[in-house]
């Protein structure tokens, strides 16, 4: 008999060529996205649309607005801003397919009599989701770092690479709410839609705590409160050790919760 | 004699009315045993409380002497599965998913996947997707055999199979006996139990009725057997065998005999035998009929 190890590091693999179609439209998707707008920089570099030292600091914060004129806090407020919330739904899909809809299509019976525990299924799941995007942001840091070298501008390859990497922790652990979901329900649909609804809730608390002052105590419940611009701030690592451990405590809970409940067809 | 499966009072509740109550069972090595219920009886939540994918709500499940839900890997190293309803990754193919499980069981010879496939005439290499629902079955069954699983579990394992390749899953299923593999499949068609069980055992509401050998299971059961005698029949002939032990409900429309036997083959046939016929149907019974047969009494009651 293999060992667990050996038969996660089988599972991830499986996962991995099941995922890969889906990531490389995810990558597709993103690369677009980050080359529309960092080709456009030079035409907006001295544009009145990119003064706004008028607005509303609040709004400046809120939006990522500050320094606009700058190549880094451009990318930041562009590109950048927008992955965490775009990018947790990749996990978000995999984890409801991977777990509720293959339970709802009977997919789990056939693995889970299989000599493996229902963790290593879990465990594999997230890990691939992980690495999956892990390899958009990669992607994603090379190609926008190449941008801004064709367009002449200058960005440290150390301040792009702290950037990209900025969104990972963020995306994991709104992602992993999805995990979660889907380890306790058996309806793809229901993870997908209460997956959805809860990540833009999250990004909405962020965002609007920002804008109203009154509901700023809130934003300490919302992941996206703990991703900033490392253009401009100092790197948070705090931010990214509470971040890192929450994905983790909500990955023990996915297992925990998916371990001690009946499967259905 | 070594048990293979056993379960132990075990009770499993989930709903309202629903679920398995103090199941007993010990099915030795090397035994088939036929699982038979109607639907919605408890075969399919008996079979996923022994596979660990369902939790008992009290008593205890043990594959080869190991509790499934204790050690799964384990347990399920010696089992190999066939659920009633299931669905395969659409973009694998069989051949794919053969050598993904056997990566997972360990297992580096794969040919046996082979040769089942080629008896069922399943096809390994095309995606599960395009292939039709009996061809998905039959990826389905290589996947639970080809290891050559000391205990296979099948939950209704012909199910959209043709008859050929039925009776060649059931040949296979005999070979796994002849290799001591212990088999514990549920069905509904009494001719594939008839065919291959030793055992037998009949649940109804969750409830485990009757534990029989095939062949006393099967031979309570009520026949229908009607008879036509020659134009002109002498009634005496035709009373005889109305009269015969075990007929019930007869009925003469000449020159047809109908009636329900229940009992000894034997005794009938001799009877048969000693007057002058022209023709005899026996009709197979079917499950329902097997329980009124066994059970004396009408379908909506409960077991005597």
């Amino acid at each position: 008999m293999i060992s667990e190890i050996q038969s996660t590091m089988i599972v991830l693999k499986h996962t991995l060529e099941r995922n890969r179609t889906g990531v490389l439209w995810w990558t597709l998707g993103v690369a677009i996205y980050t080359v529309i707008n960092i080709a456009a920089y030079p035409s907006f570099k001295d544009s009145i649309l990119l003064q706004t030292q008028n607005y509303p600091q609040a709004m400046i914060e809120a939006f990522g607005l500050q320094n606009l004129d700058q190549i880094g806090p451009y990318i930041y407020a562009q590109v950048f801003l927008m992955l965490p919330l775009v990018l947790a739904f990749m996990p978000i899909t995999a984890f409801a397919g991977a777990i509720a809809g293959a339970e709802e299509r009977g997919g789990l019976d056939v693995l889970l009599t299989q000599p493996i525990k229902r963790r290593t299924l879990v465990l594999s799941t997230w890990m691939a989701s992980a690495l999956g995007v892990l390899f958009v942001l990669v992607v994603t840091g090379v190609l926008s770092w190449l941008l801004v070298k064709i367009i002449g501008e200058d960005l440290s390859v150390t301040d792009m690479a702290l950037a990209t990497w900025s969104v990972y922790p963020v995306t994991i652990t709104v992602g992993s709410i999805g995990l979660l979901l889907s380890a306790a329900m058996r309806n793809r649909g229901a993870v997908l839609g209460a997956g959805i609804a809860i990540t833009f809730l999250l990004y909405l608390m962020e965002v609007i705590g920002k804008l109203v002052k009154e509901l700023d105590g809130l934003r300490w419940i919302s992941p996206f409160r703990y991703f900033n611009d490392v253009f401009t701030y100092d790197i948070p690592v705090w931010h990214y050790a509470l971040l890192i451990a929450v994905a983790s405590v909500l990955l023990a809970a996915s297992i925990r919760v998916f371990d001690r409940r009946d499967i259905f067809t | 004699m070594e048990s293979a499966i056993q379960t132990i009072h075990l009770t499993k509740t989930y709903g309202k009315n629903r679920g398995i109550r103090d199941i007993n069972l010990d099915i030795q090595k090397g035994e088939v045993f036929g699982f038979l219920g109607p639907n919605g009886a408890g075969k399919s939540t008996t079979l996923r409380t022994l596979t660990a994918l369902m939790k008992p709500t009290s008593g205890q499940a043990l594959i080869m002497g190991i509790d499934p839900h204790q050690r799964p890997v384990e347990a399920m190293a010696k089992v190999g599965n066939l659920p009633t309803e299931f669905s395969l990754e659409d973009r694998s193919s069989g051949r794919a998913l053969v050598n993904y499980f056997a990566a997972l069981r360990d297992v580096a010879d794969t040919s046996y996947a082979d040769e089942i496939a080629r008896r069922i005439d399943a096809d390994l290499d095309r995606p599960v997707r395009k292939l039709s629902r009996g061809n998905k079955q039959k990826i389905g069954i290589v996947l639970a055999l080809f290891h050559r699983p000391p205990v296979v579990i099948l939950d209704e394992p012909t199910g959209g199979l043709d008859p050929l390749v039925q009776e060649e899953f059931l040949e296979i299923l005999l070979d796994a006996k002849a290799n001591e593999q212990t088999v514990l499949f549920s069905s509904h068609v009494l001719s594939e139990v008839e065919r291959i069980a030793d055992r037998v055992g009949i649940i109804r509401d969750g409830e485990m009725i009757a534990v029989e050998d095939q062949h006393v299971l099967t031979s309570r059961a009520i026949r229908k057997v009607r008879v036509r005698f020659p134009d002109g029949v002498n009634g005496n002939a035709v009373g005889t065998i109305a009269r015969l032990p075990g007929v019930d409900a007869a009925n003469w429309l000449a020159p047809f005999l109908t009636f329900d036997y229940v009992g000894d083959a034997n005794a009938l046939v001799r009877a048969l035998a000693a007057q002058e016929i022209e023709m005899i149907d026996i009709e197979r019974p079917s499950l329902e009929e097997i329980f009124f047969g066994y059970y004396g009494k009408s379908q909506n009651g409960g077991a005597q």
